[in-house]
């Protein structure tokens, strides 16, 4: 019976990942972007995938931009609320190695020195078309 | 009507012992001394109805910081650019004659740590993190070094 439980609820949750986004001081574009896949035009919506406005109900946490030292503790913090099993996409170019911001005086190189990430979706920014293959990838390895 | 304008900004100018130029076609470059600047700017705000303030910008000149005020009137640019020597970076601030200028001062505090006189708001960051050390020199200065900064705000991570 548990297996039989397990097996249900894997299988939900992989038609089911509730997205949550934050951004760690991006410049917007990704932003955009990541709000044009959610449009009728993309709608990443058909394979359950749903903004939700806390990150205490969400599966997988989209992060874009570079982190900086204000956005650093609070990103953490964001992730350490999203319940297990959870997942972290990093959206674009600054949030994969610091982007065009890499050697500021406030930039870090990555979120990956920050929190743990499953996936990069490279681009600057990537296209609603990378960031449904990223998503969908990432359901896919889901275990 | 712009013409008239300039010819006004050139008197004012000559009294205030100011140096015109004209970078491109029509912008204007002002500079005054720093004890004159709030004279010349009240001037041309009460008598020539100039109304809009686009920018303050801050330049790292060496052994002075320069402070350049952007002013839109029409479709001519002015530009109205003061010196502070490096050593003591006190200017005046024009928050009293320009309210909105409140913001745009307090970048160039935090960048590049000129202090306005007037300035309510000198004790508040605007754009530095919370957690910016006070130690630590203003980070658009030329001898400031961004490596060393981030390292102290700890976002250099050592690679393994």
């Amino acid at each position: 019976m548990p297996n039989l439980l397990e097996g249900v609820a894997k299988w939900a949750r992989k038609r089911s990942p509730w997205v949550y986004h934050i951004n760690a001081s991006s410049c917007n574009g990704c932003d955009i972007e990541l709000v044009a896949s959610l449009t009728p035009r993309y709608d990443v919506e058909r394979f359950g995938a749903v903004l939700v406005p806390s990150p205490r109900h969400a599966d997988v946490l989209i992060v874009t931009g570079t982190v900086n030292a204000q956005t650093k503790d609070r990103l953490r913090r964001v992730y350490e609320q999203i319940p297990e099993p959870k997942h972290v996409i990093a959206l674009g170019a600054c949030s994969a190695a610091g982007g065009v911001f890499k050697g500021c005086y406030n930039a870090g190189q990555g979120i990956q020195d920050v929190i743990p990430v499953d996936m990069f979706i490279p681009g600057c920014p990537p296209r609603p078309e990378a960031i449904m293959y990223g998503v969908l990838k990432l359901l896919g390895e889901v275990k | 009507m712009s013409e008239v304008f300039l010819d006004h900004v050139e008197k004012y100018a000559t009294e205030n012992k100011a140096t015109i130029t004209h970078p491109r076609k029509g912008q204007t470059m002002v500079e005054v001394n720093q004890n004159k600047l709030k004279g010349f700017i009240s001037r041309l705000i009460n008598e020539e109805s100039l109304r809009q303030l686009s920018t303050i910008t801050g330049l790292d000149l060496g052994q002075n910081i320069g402070i350049i005020y952007h002013f839109s009137h029409g479709r001519d640019t002015l530009h109205v650019k003061t010196l502070i020597p490096k050593t003591q970076p006190t200017a005046v601030s024009i928050v009293d004659i320009i309210p909105g200028a409140i913001l745009y001062e307090m970048e160039i505090h935090d960048m590049l740590g000129v202090t306005f006189s007037g300035n309510p708001w000198m004790d508040k960051k605007l754009l530095l993190p919370d957690t910016w050390p006070a130690d630590l020199p203003p980070p658009l200065l030329k001898t400031s070094k961004p490596a060393e900064i981030r390292r102290r705000l700890g976002l250099e991570v050592e690679k393994k």
